[in-house]
């Protein structure tokens, strides 16, 4: 009985998947569209966070990836860099509410460090403290999704490069 | 209802512009806060006075409802990190040695010490990364880091920066665990719960600041007046900007601002847990998280289930059980709506646990001594 019902939940999970032609959200910052599935294939486009693709279908060979169209060019992108979901807006000293690709691109994102940090670091006498946060910064920076994807295929994990 | 006395007398002075001579002994209505000020130090019509201070403290509760500037957010979180990590024993990294801050900004990852805690903190940012760009603020600088302290937490500050101690690396069995608590401090993220803490400290001190200021100082020495008075002023340009309450923290002159904020939220957030609902919430969404990366969530309520009561927010949180069962319920409910991609291995009751990768596997062992 439990079988059948697992068995039930798989066969509705296809129907209501996302359809040809329906639009899915970039999560992932600086998301190449791929012109194959593969992590070093020539990368047609480079999306931000709340751009949109539309779903052309899915690679059966490489699950890892679908098949998109991003403007006028025609490629893939890793399946975890996107969903059907959109993102948060974000709210800017200068400019209000965002939205999630206007702050991607903006670049108050690319840090987490405020011009103020280091005054306050120094205010603090908190050195180490900021030194450190800097070094992690550096190497959190240097983290891609392909470094996500190919740890997720080496770890079986469904999400990534499977 | 009652017209407020500030309105009914600003009324007085029109007709008193009809009618000069019949209104010579009628207050005036302070224009500035400086006036107001002024006022309450001469102990001078304290029903106006107060009038005015339930005005303000309106306005201080109203920006209390506004959103934070990513830049707000950005220049308090990194605050608390940085003074979280020199606090709690450090991060579990090598800083090259006779680099001054500026030098180490520019370094790129590839110039930093080669070696295992460098192998480690990046082991850490894939696994933390693959959680956060499917949570709703995948943009922000996620920055995830190891922290030597033997106490079992996690913390996350706002902005992006999450912090796991060893301590809580030996509790856990497997990477889908440390996973799940990755997962949590990303929520409390993305659900702006510092946040919101930090909107509720920034209204109240802006209501105490001209609650000091315009009540009875006359048992006050000079110096510490004029610092009630200067508090005051600032919230009054603050709230005359009307920019929803907007602190511009990347000033230097607003130093002062994320010492007592910032400070104040950091100490809060490590020393108690956030409501029992925003818990919870982190714990479910946490789930979801690991649904949609691959893990296996269940070794999440595992982990719960088993973690020991722990000491400072840890001791704070809901007990383990309960949370455990409330993820394992949250589990329950997932259906294939939350799986329009169509995830291969989905139900995900099959997906069996990650090992951790061998350097956080090393430490983790280490730690367990």
């Amino acid at each position: 009985m439990r079988r059948a019902g697992w068995f039930a939940l798989l066969v509705s999970a296809s129907a209501l998947a996302v359809s040809l032609g329906d639009t899915l959200t970039v999560r992932a910052p600086n998301t190449p569209v791929r012109a194959s599935a593969k992590p070093g294939a020539k990368a047609l486009a480079v999306l931000q966070p709340g751009q949109t693709v539309i779903f052309q279908g899915r690679d059966e060979k490489n699950p890892g990836w679908l098949q998109v169209k991003a403007g006028e060019q025609e490629g893939v992108v890793l399946r975890s860099a996107v969903s059907d979901r959109p993102l948060q807006e974000e709210v800017l000293a200068a400019g209000g509410k965002v939205d999630a690709e206007a702050f991607a691109r903006g670049g108050a994102a690319k840090s987490l460090f405020s011009p103020a940090t280091a005054a306050y670091a120094e205010e603090k006498v908190y050195r180490t403290g900021y030194d450190q946060l800097l070094a992690v910064d550096r190497l959190a920076r240097s983290v891609t999704d392909e470094d996500v994807a190919t740890h997720a295929k080496s770890a079986g994990l469904a999400g990534g490069g499977r | 209802m009652r017209t407020p006395l500030r309105a009914r007398l600003q009324a007085l002075v029109v007709l008193c512009l009809l009618a000069a001579p019949a209104c010579k002994h009628l207050p005036k209505v302070p224009q500035t806060l400086d006036e107001w000020l002024a006022l309450a130090r001469e102990g001078k019509d304290l029903g106006m006075v107060a009038e005015e201070l339930a005005r303000r403290k309106a306005q201080c509760e109203a920006i209390g409802k506004e959103p934070i500037a990513w830049e707000e957010e950005r220049a308090i979180g990194s605050a608390i990190a940085t003074r979280w990590i020199q606090q709690m024993g450090g991060l579990v990294i090598d800083v090259p040695a006779g680099k001054s801050t500026a030098e180490l900004a520019q370094l790129e990852a590839s110039q930093l010490t080669d070696g295992e805690p460098k192998r480690l903190e990046l082991a850490l940012n894939v696994i933390g990364r693959s959680l956060a760009i499917r949570s709703e603020r995948p943009a922000l600088p996620w920055t995830f880091a190891l922290l030597d302290s033997p106490g079992v937490n996690a913390y996350a500050a706002p902005g992006g920066t999450v912090l796991v101690t060893s301590g809580l690396l030996a509790e856990v069995e497997n990477e889908s665990q440390l996973a799940g608590v990755l997962a949590h401090e990303i929520v409390h993220v993305t659900g702006r719960h510092a946040m919101n803490e930090y909107r509720k400290k920034k209204s109240e001190a802006c209501s105490r600041a001209f609650l000091q200021a315009l009540s009875d100082t006359s048992g006050l020495g000079p110096s510490a007046r004029a610092a009630v008075e200067q508090s005051a002023r600032s919230f009054d340009a603050l709230l005359k900007k009307n920019s929803g309450g907007f602190i511009d923290l990347d000033d230097k002159t607003n130093l002062g601002s994320i010492v007592v904020l910032g400070d104040g939220l950091g100490d809060q957030i490590s020393s108690d847990a956030y409501s029992k609902e925003d818990e919870l919430e982190a714990d479910r969404q946490a789930a979801g998280l690991l649904v949609a990366a691959g893990y296996a969530p269940k070794e999440y309520s595992k982990l719960l289930a088993g973690l020991p009561s722990g000491s400072g927010p840890l001791a704070k949180h809901p007990p383990g059980p309960e949370r455990a069962k409330a993820v394992d319920a949250f589990l329950a409910t997932l259906s294939p709506k939350d799986n329009p991609l169509g995830y291969a291995d989905w139900p995900f009751d099959a997906r069996a646990a990650v090992p951790l990768p061998p350097e956080l596997a090393k430490r983790s062992k280490a730690a367990k001594r």
